[in-house]
C-alpha cells in the first residue's frame, strides 16, 4: 500500500515538473521565434541520476537529527523520493521525516531524514532526479 | 504545445518514474564517507573560504564556506561536511574554534556526485594548526612516508587507534616501522 502510495506521489511530481519545463521553453520559444516562422527547438536530453550510495538515514535511539544527501542542480533537475523507511515506532512520539527540498546554499536538491527529540524511529530516504540539458 | 499535450507527453516519464521508484534500494550502508567522497588515500583538494554557517549537530556536523582560493574558483558556496559531533571531539575539534567569518585553510576530497560538498582531510582556522580530521588518512600518510611534510598536526585519537580501516598495505607497513603496539594498535608519537 505504501509503495503505491509513493508511486501516486511521484508521478504526480514528475508530471508536474515535465509541465513546468515544457512550460518555461514554451516562454523561451515564444520570445525567440516570430509568429508565423516554424520554430526550430533543440531536442532536450532528459536522464535519471542514480540514488546516492548511502540513504540518508538517522536512528532515534541513537540521537536525534537530521542527515542529508546532496542531489542535484535545482537550475535543470527535479528531484523525488523513491525510498522512505521506518523502522523502530513503538508509539505516536516516534516520528520522522523525509523531504526532497532545495539547498538555498548550495542551489542543490538534498534529501533529508529529520529525527525529532524524544522519537526512537529510525527514518532512511532515498532520492533520484530528472536532469534536463 | 498545449499544457494539456505538455502533461499527455509527461505521462510515459511519469510511469517510468513510478518503476523506478518501485525498484528497491541497492545499498543499504550505514554512513560512510568513502561512498560519498572517496577512498581515504585518493588525492586531496586544496580550499580556502570564509565560514558563513555553522551547523554542529549530529548525524554529522557540517560548515558552509565561500571560497576565496586555491583549488577552487573564488565566489562559490561550499559544504564541509564531516563526523558526528562525539567523533569530531575524539579527533580534537570543539565547536568553540569555528566561528561565521573566520577563514578557514582546508585539503579535502570533493563529492564524487559533483554535489558541492567536501569532505576535510585536514582543517586550519584563521592562523591555528592545520589539523587532521581523518585518523585512517593519517596513518596512510605515516606509512608511505609523507605525513611530515603536509605539516598537519595528527589527529587527537591517532595513538591507540585501530589501523584496520587503513587498509592491509598500510597496516603491513606501521608494523614493520614499529608503529604498532602488541594489540595492533597504532603508536604514535613514535617511541
Amino acid at each position: 500500500m505504501r509503495q503505491i502510495l509513493v508511486s501516486a506521489v511521484v508521478a504526480a511530481v514528475v508530471c508536474v515538473g515535465l509541465f513546468l519545463i515544457e512550460d518555461r521553453f514554451d516562454d523561451d520559444d515564444a520570445a525567440a521565434t516570430p509568429v508565423g516562422v516554424a520554430g526550430s527547438r533543440a531536442p532536450i536530453s532528459l536522464r535519471y541520476t542514480a540514488e546516492p550510495a548511502e540513504d540518508s538515514w538517522v536512528a532515534g535511539a541513537r540521537g536525534a537529527g537530521a542527515d542529508d544527501r546532496v542531489l542535484s542542480s535545482a537550475a535543470n533537475s527535479i528531484c523525488f523520493l523513491t525510498k522512505i523507511e521506518v523502522k523502530g515506532v513503538q508509539g505516536p512520539e516516534d516520528s520522522g521525516t523525509c523531504r526532497v527540498a532545495v539547498d538555498d546554499f548550495t542551489g542543490f536538491w538534498q534529501v533529508t531524514a529529520d529525527v525529532p527529540e524524544g522519537s526512537k524511529s529510525e527514518i532512511r530516504c532515498n532520492a533520484r532526479c530528472l536532469v534536463w540539458e | 504545445m498545449s499544457k494539456l499535450e505538455s502533461l499527455k507527453g509527461a505521462a510515459p516519464m511519469a510511469l517510468l518514474a513510478v518503476a523506478l521508484a518501485l525498484q528497491p534500494a541497492a545499498v543499504q550502508a550505514h554512513h560512510n564517507s568513502q561512498a560519498e567522497f572517496g577512498a581515504f588515500g585518493s588525492e586531496t583538494i586544496a580550499v580556502e573560504g570564509t565560514i558563513v554557517a555553522i551547523n554542529w549537530g549530529n548525524p554529522h556536523i557540517s560548515i558552509d564556506i565561500r571560497t576565496t582560493g586555491g583549488d577552487l574558483p573564488a565566489g562559490q558556496n561550499w559544504r564541509l561536511v564531516s563526523h558526528p559531533v562525539q567523533i569530531m571531539s575524539d579527533y580534537g575539534f570543539v565547536r568553540e574554534e569555528f566561528a561565521v567569518g573566520d577563514h578557514v585553510k582546508l585539503l579535502g576530497w570533493k563529492n564524487v556526485r559533483g554535489a558541492p560538498q567536501i569532505w576535510p582531510r585536514a582543517i586550519q582556522v584563521n592562523d591555528g594548526a592545520l589539523k587532521s580530521n581523518l585518523r585512517f588518512t593519517d596513518m596512510i600518510d605515516i606509512a608511505k612516508g609523507t605525513f611530515e611534510s603536509l605539516h598537519i598536526q595528527p589527529a587527537a585519537n591517532l595513538n591507540g587507534s585501530p589501523p584496520a580501516r587503513a587498509g592491509e598495505e598500510t597496516v603491513a607497513k606501521l608494523k614493520e616501522m614499529g608503529l604498532l603496539d602488541e594489540k595492533g594498535l597504532m603508536i604514535w608519537p613514535p617511541r
